[in-house]
């Protein structure tokens, strides 16, 4: 009887210490799960817009405190900064987010260049094969839909089949009978 | 003045032992003939035109059960309308080839003129041309219709390419096509002649590998895949894609002359297009 009591008021403890942890690792995971749903569904996620969007929980997380400490200090000054540490979260995610879509779209801008200059190399020794052009233009939907690391995967495909195409056509140059049939 | 002597030489030997390692046309027909004839002791060698059928039995009886009623019977009704139809000038495609329609033997050969390897539906367009009309696609089409009828025609001629030995041009294209044959391409790394050459007569999936030697007497096709009748350069392409390479353009430089070495290396056999294929 004794025993039983004692367990009951162990898990009740345990409970009433876990539960609070585990909601609050949950809400610091959340983000990253919401990312996970939405690269499974394919669609592009945009960056919020700059000053109309809600702060992300966890994106502003290394510009927060230099807004905070640049808040002004007084007697509200606790509230003051957080609230600043949240605005400016915003604004920087959004800042952020910007610079680096950009930089993305320049990065695969760059793969398709390299990956067309590779097929072309290729193309001049008549060694392009099938479906290097094809694998360049789904790259170039892939990064017009937004979807820049599909579009480098393509585009990183398709130069390497570039790159192949040329050296197979260059190390065949001169072929000719194979030596089983000569032997005949 | 020593060092000079040798140098001369060295040249001398390496320019001989290039010329010897670099055999003639005939010389790769024999090679080329020899080898598919040893492989298959038990094929008569005009029976090579028949391609895979020579060698499989079964297959053999359900293609003549085909033939009887020729999938290509259409097509070459319909290439007969078009020769015997007047263009809008009231010329015929008998005006530009007065001893046709059976010419196929004639094709392809080496213009000296425009220095090229000339195929027959090339001709075709440039009398269609001649006389107003627009050119047509080569390979599938009206101009593979009009092209089954001309190889009906021409059933039974015998076709010996000829190489012409004053016109260098004309052997560096016939090498070319050589060269292209043999070459792997495309992301399977095959040549032509890794599926018919080593691997003819062996089966791939459902299908037995039908042997080089044969391979441009029965064109155009009419083959089951594409349900309707095409050229050799359209097989050429299929076959370019099979192996994820890109395909050429039909009567492009690379397919002519490597029709050009394909058919030299078929010479002597007889010509018995138009043909049905799965």
């Amino acid at each position: 009887m004794q025993i039983r009591t004692l367990f009951a008021g162990f898990l009740a403890a345990t409970l009433m210490v876990g539960l609070p942890t585990l909601n609050q690792a949950e809400a610091a995971d959340r983000p990253a799960k919401t990312q996970k749903t939405d690269k499974k569904s394919k669609k592009p996620v945009k960056p919020a817009a700059p000053a109309a969007a809600p702060a992300p929980a966890a994106a502003p997380a290394a510009a927060a405190p230099a807004a905070a400490a640049a808040a002004p200090v007084g007697p509200g000054g606790a509230v003051a900064g957080a609230a600043a540490a949240g605005a400016a979260g915003a604004v920087a995610a959004g800042a952020l987010a910007a610079p680096a879509d950009t930089a993305e779209k320049a990065a695969l801008d760059k793969a398709i260049a390299d990956a067309q200059a590779a097929r072309k190399k290729a193309a001049s020794v008549a060694g392009e094969w099938r479906d290097t052009a094809k694998m360049i233009k789904q790259a170039e939907e892939a990064g017009a839909a937004g979807d820049f690391a599909k579009g480098m995967k393509l585009a990183s495909e398709a130069q390497k089949q570039g790159e192949l195409g040329y050296e197979q056509a260059v190390k065949e140059r001169g072929a000719g009978f194979p030596d089983y049939m000569k032997k005949q | 003045m020593n060092k000079t002597l040798a140098i001369v030489m060295a040249i001398g030997l390496a320019l001989g032992a290039a010329g010897a390692l670099q055999a003639t046309p005939q010389e790769d027909q024999a090679t080329f003939q020899n080898y598919f004839i040893k492989r298959f002791p038990n094929v008569p060698k005009d029976d090579f035109i028949n391609g895979a059928y020579a060698l499989d039995p079964v297959g053999r009886e359900n293609w003549e059960a085909i033939e009887e009623f020729p999938p290509y019977e259409t097509a070459v009704s319909n290439g007969e309308k078009m020769w015997g139809t007047p263009f809008a000038n009231g010329k015929t495609y008998a005006d530009c080839f007065p001893d046709g329609p059976g010419i196929a033997a004639r094709y392809p050969h080496w213009d000296k003129e425009k220095g090229m390897v000339v195929t027959l539906t090339m001709d075709l367009n440039k009398c269609r041309e001649a006389n107003g009309e627009k050119p047509l696609k080569p390979e599938t089409g009206p101009m593979a219709e009009l092209n089954a009828y001309i190889a009906l025609e021409s059933r039974g001629q015998v076709r010996n390419v000829e190489i012409p030995e004053d016109d260098p041009r004309a052997l560096a294209a016939y090498e070319k096509g050589r060269e292209f044959y043999f070459t792997r391409r495309g992301q399977f790394n095959f040549s032509c002649v890794t599926c018919h050459g080593a691997n003819s007569g062996n089966q791939l999936r459902s299908e037995i590998l039908s042997p080089a030697f044969g391979h441009t007497t029965h064109w155009p096709v009419y083959r089951s895949k594409w349900g309707e009748i095409g050229g050799l350069h359209r097989r050429y392409k299929g076959c370019n894609e099979q192996v994820r390479a890109k395909a050429f353009e039909a009567d492009g430089e690379e397919y002519r002359n490597l029709e050009f070495f394909m058919t030299f290396m078929d010479s002597g056999l007889p010509l018995n297009g138009p043909g049905a294929r799965k």
